[in-house]
């Protein structure tokens, strides 16, 4: 009895030594929310630490509401009776709480062919989601198979069946608002596929989509396209889709805001190029274009007219680097584009040091330059032909002698250094900016005269911890940033 | 102007306006905005102003975030997607007690941004952790009910009741 006693006092003594339990609930929810943010499934986790944790967890609602099939999910809660706790998963999330699906099948390479995913897994996954669709906030749907794998004889009744729930079901989408649906591998053979959930949407009867992003998808152009403002559109490497696949996807969401397009479009011999001219698309709201540069790509963006674009990002995805040719062509291709002058910003990740200044300045309009690059070291910055188009002035074929991109007002340098910091870097850092200044002066002065109309340019250099602001002497005081 | 701060040991910490800006309690005690919540009104600048569940250590690591942002604003949305700076990542670091001490801190002195920080802070080092090594982690001991306990056996053995659902 008197052990008992000890125990439970040792119990309370510990609880109140410990800081965690002195946090209030609110701070303990926002803490659970980063978790389920940072990864759903956590969330699981939070609820098996402590009855308070439990306790916490189980009467907000709101934590659940990320419903995860991923690898990790299957990690911790088990890929047997996986129905079962995704049922429960989607009963914790209430009743009316609008829902982030994640449906992810990538990685899952290490489970048994014969135990996952069967047609009727995903079968009955994706009508256990459907069962919610009024609810969908977001749905994203990965099927990533391995090529060999066999589904089995598809038992055609009961695929008509969940077919035909799931039709009934996505009729209503009201809170949908973003959509991401990618196959790859063999994922388009099973019956329920990412294609055949995207070809039933024509269902739906109020869909009001604003973000959609398709990988390896076939655009149907009877689906209600409403007012989609960010548009993603991409083929990977292993599947090639024909140019004019390309065309109808832009011509289907041609009022889109934001287009991300990359991928592998060649053109189909049988493609007439004068029924090309004849309907030329236009996307007219289109203010951004973020594009992983190719000669298809190009060939296929010449016949869409831009009218409004603003910003072009030329990179590979998940802004990583590109081969520089492939840069290069693509700008010089997209220079000849009737609207290119007006563009606004340009983003550019290159693999290697040459910048393609004579390119870049084709687009004499150019408020904001943003170049990523790795370079070995800090002083490839002050040789001259690094920035030196931007610090002289050129003469033109008319022979008058103007200033490269008169309108440039910023540009961003974000330099990957190799080794990171070292001592020999930081003695250089300072000396670097005073060169630049030093580079810079006669652009400066021309700014504030009254003849030559050019903008203050400031120069903005970051690297992963380290940012450095070159700007006018005199006019601003420029400083130094850095993590001490 | 500077306002002197004074921590629970009783050392003194002398900062600028706009870093004293940075902090709600001190702000309101400064500016005399917030009587009702019963903190001292300073009405002369060479008054300190004492923040007694503070201790020195803890208050001059927030003083290096409050000059940090003194001229900018941190993130205080909600959103706890978004990326954080990697100073901020790098000033938070691992140290599950230090954030712990730092997270108690913000909230009583009222910084939003470096509470939201120090969240940050404590989800990633609880990730990937499974629940017994978060007990271990923060001391916290398993206290379950019965009702609990068998709710969660529930849960761990969905994969048998797969197999024997009866």
């Amino acid at each position: 009895m008197s052990a008992t006693n000890l125990t439970l006092n040792d119990h309370v003594v510990q609880q109140r030594r410990t800081s965690i339990h002195r946090l209030n609930a609110d701070i303990l929810l926002h803490v659970f929310k980063i978790c389920r943010d940072v990864e759903p499934v956590d969330i699981w986790n939070v609820s098996r630490v402590c009855s308070r944790w439990r306790s916490l967890s189980l009467e907000h609602s709101f934590l659940w509401a990320r419903v995860t099939v991923n690898r990790r999910s299957i990690d911790l809660l088990g890929y047997y009776g996986f129905g079962n706790w995704l049922d429960e998963w989607i009963l914790r999330t209430g009743t009316t709480r609008a829902l982030d699906i994640v449906i992810d099948t990538e990685h899952i390479d290490k489970y048994n062919w014969w135990d996952w995913p069967s047609d009727d897994d995903l079968g009955d996954m994706v009508l256990a989601f459907a069962r919610q669709a009024h609810r969908w906030r977001s749905f994203s749907y990965t099927l990533d198979l391995p090529w060999d794998t066999d589904f089995g004889p598809a038992r055609r009744s009961e695929n008509h069946y969940t077919r035909q729930k799931f039709v009934e079901s996505v009729r209503s989408l009201p809170l949908l608002r973003s959509m991401r649906l990618m196959q790859t591998g063999a994922g388009p053979s099973c019956a329920y596929s990412p294609q055949t959930v995207y070809s039933l949407l024509h269902h739906a009867t109020d869909l009001h989509l604003s973000s959609l992003s398709l990988i390896n998808i076939f655009v149907n152009e009877d689906i209600p396209s409403g007012k989609v403002d960010r548009f993603s559109y991409h083929v990977t490497p292993d599947w090639s889709f024909a140019r004019d696949t390309l065309l109808s996807a832009l011509q289907a969401y041609s009022s889109m805001r934001c287009l991300h397009l990359s991928g592998s479009f060649y053109h189909d011999e049988d493609y007439d190029d004068d029924d090309d001219e004849s309907s030329a698309i236009v996307l007219g709201s289109l203010e951004e274009l973020h594009v992983e540069p190719s000669k298809e790509t190009a060939d296929a963006l010449s016949s869409v007219d831009m009218p409004c674009l603003a910003k072009l990002t030329v990179a590979g995805r998940g802004h990583t680097m590109i081969h520089d040719s492939d840069a290069i062509q693509f700008l010089r291709d997209f220079s000849f584009h009737p609207h290119s002058p007006l563009l606004m910003t340009l983003v550019l990740h290159l693999s290697a040091l040459r910048v393609p200044w004579s390119d870049i300045a084709c687009f004499s309009a150019l408020k904001t330059l943003r170049i990523a690059v790795p370079i070995l070291h800090f002083s490839w910055l002050t040789i001259p032909e690094t920035l030196s188009t931007l610090w002289t002035k050129k003469r033109r074929d008319d022979g008058k002698l103007t200033w490269c991109l008169p309108q440039l007002q910023a540009l961003i340098l974000d330099v990957n250094v190799d080794g990171g910091f070292n001592h020999a870097i930081m003695t250089q850092w300072t000396q670097l900016d005073t060169e630049l200044k030093r580079h810079f002066q006669d652009r400066w002065a021309a700014a504030h005269r009254e003849d030559e109309n050019i903008a203050v340019l400031g120069i903005d250099i970051i690297s992963s911890n380290r940012k450095i602001e070159v700007r006018e002497t005199g006019h601003r005081n420029d400083h130094t940033t850095a993590i001490e | 102007m500077s306002i002197t701060l004074i921590s629970k040991e009783g050392a003194q910490f002398l900062v600028s306006k706009p870093v004293a800006d940075r902090i709600g309690v001190v702000r309101d005690c400064a500016y005399g905005a917030d009587f009702w919540l019963g903190y001292a009104v300073a009405t002369d600048d060479s008054m300190g102003i004492t923040l007694a569940n503070v201790t020195s250590s803890i208050l001059s690591k927030i003083l290096v975030w409050c000059e940090h942002y003194k001229d900018m604003e941190p993130l205080v949305d909600g959103d706890s997607n978004m990326e954080f700076p990697e100073w901020d990542m790098a000033y938070i670091g691992h140290d599950m007690n230090q954030i712990l001490f730092v997270l108690e801190a913000a909230d009583y002195l009222h910084i939003p941004g470096l509470l939201l920080l120090a969240c940050k802070g404590i989800a990633d080092v609880l990730d990937g952790r499974n629940p017994r090594g978060i007990c271990d982690l923060l001391g916290i001991v398993m206290d379950f009910s019965h009702r609990q306990e068998v709710d969660m056996d529930k849960e761990n053995g969905y994969w048998r009741w797969f197999l024997h659902p009866t």
